[in-house]
């Protein structure tokens, strides 16, 4: 019975960006999305002695950060109209495709952050902070083509690590 | 190519900022988990880690005989920040361990302390914050300084207020340690204090450094101390070249941003993640 310190620093290091992105999708604040998901993993932790030995922590913990964006939204006001709540609340957390989204997420977070560093900083400058490939060679003193380089690198290992394509 | 096609969809690009280790340590911190086996010493401490953590245990056994409320923090890899009382805040370096008692019945809060921390304590007039490491108990009362025991030496620089140092070997007392006071008390209980020019010691936890035409070896000495990280000087040249400037609430890339610029040097992290100084 229960789950070890051990155990539980790999679920939580395995899943702590996956179930942050999740309640990210609900409360559109990632700070406090942080908050709900450290929440979460403190419910778990509480219940850690009583929970059997190979049961699946990680439907637990969405299913707890499920009901903590739910109070968030509601305890902060943040939906356009009753029936808007009330679908989010009777979502299943345990089918729920944002579920999956979420991991999806997580698992392109984490290989955009083992890239290479140069090749990191090019692909988040393009991609998600918009800027054209001339002003990330400007900002970062490096030839166009370099950029191109890494960000043809980059797309490479994404499409490899996530969707096993080379 | 056409990338567009692909573009990953995360939502929010603040979600590649997260640290999960960081994140594990905050949540150790707040549910206590405590590992003290799993304390890495830096190496300059290693000489004396197995002196500094039998005396740190027994203390802490009496500590939780008499005082029953006592909480440990451990901070690994990475510095972390706590709350202990209402608002006093501890920022806990690198490979460093605390055990704090709140010990109302004597209005004492007791913390014992195991490698570095910052502290920022608020004024109660109504009881004594005081900080025991192997060689020294520091007494404040509404402060904010910075203890750093290590190699058998603990070292207590103020940033403000006003506090007072006891060495356990030799009883003696040093009062009134204000703001750009740093004392240094060695492992024989003999105290030194002495004035700094700046607070470059504790950038770890205030990230600013200040540097008046210092060498490169010193700088990347101090910014090492600050950041945490591998680094090798290339050449003679490089090592003795100088540089005056600020740092202010900078990342690391930034400030080796302008030191390469300024000196006209290339920076380089290689595969191993050290960074190369020098051509």
């Amino acid at each position: 019975m229960g789950i070890d310190t051990k155990t539980f620093e790999t679920v939580f290091k395995q899943n702590f960006v996956s179930v942050t992105a999740y309640c990210n999708k609900y409360v559109r604040d990632t700070e406090d999305a942080k908050d709900l998901a450290h929440r979460a993993f403190m419910k778990v932790w509480e219940k850690r002695e009583e929970i059997p030995q190979g049961s699946n922590v990680r439907a637990l913990l969405y299913k707890i950060a499920h009901n903590l964006s739910v109070n968030y939204l509601r305890d902060h006001k943040k939906f356009a109209s009753e029936d808007e709540l009330e679908a989010v609340e009777c979502e299943n957390s345990e089918t729920s495709t944002d579920i999956e989204a979420a991991e999806l997420e997580a698992a392109i977070i984490d290989t955009i952050n083992h890239m290479p560093e140069k090749s990191r900083t090019v692909f988040l400058m393009s991609r998600y902070d918009k800027l054209t490939n001339t002003s990330i060679a400007d900002q970062l003193g490096i030839s166009i083509k370099t950029v191109e380089a890494h960000m043809t690198a980059a797309l490479k290992m994404l499409r490899k690590k996530i969707w096993g394509k080379e | 190519m056409n990338h567009n096609n692909d573009i990953p969809p995360v939502s929010d690009r603040r979600l590649f900022d997260i640290d999960t280790d960081l994140e594990w340590a905050r949540f150790k911190a707040a549910a206590g988990i405590c590992e003290p086996k799993t304390i890495k010493f830096a190496r300059y401490w290693k000489a004396a880690a197995s002196i500094v953590l039998v005396a740190g245990l027994g203390l802490l056994g009496y500590n939780q005989l008499s005082k029953p409320k006592a909480e440990t923090i451990v901070a690994d890899s990475q510095a972390i920040e706590t709350t202990v009382e209402t608002s006093t805040q501890i920022s806990l370096n690198r490979n460093s361990k605390l055990t704090c008692t709140d010990n109302r019945k004597n209005g004492q809060f007791n913390v014992y302390l195991e490698g570095e921390a910052y502290f920022d304590v608020e004024k109660n007039p109504g009881r004594t914050f005081m900080i025991d490491t192997k060689g020294v108990t520091v007494t404040v009362r509404g402060t904010s300084f910075d203890v750093c025991e290590a190699g058998g030496n603990t070292t207590i620089t103020v940033t403000s207020g006003n506090v007072e140092v006891k060495s356990h070997a030799t009883d003696q007392t040093v009062q009134n340690l204000t703001r750009g006071k740093q004392l240094v008390c060695h492992p024989d209980g003999k105290m030194e204090v002495k004035t700094v020019d700046n607070f470059n010691c504790i950038a770890w936890k205030l990230h600013k450094l200040e540097f008046n035409d210092q060498t490169v070896e010193d700088i990347m000495r101090q910014l090492q101390a600050a950041y945490g990280f591998k680094y090798r000087i290339a050449d003679q040249a490089t090592k003795s070249a100088k540089l005056t400037g600020t740092f202010d609430q900078q990342d690391i890339k930034a400030v080796f941003n302008v030191i390469s610029q300024t000196l006209d040097i290339d920076i380089a992290q290689d595969a191993d993640g050290t960074w190369i100084v020098g051509k």
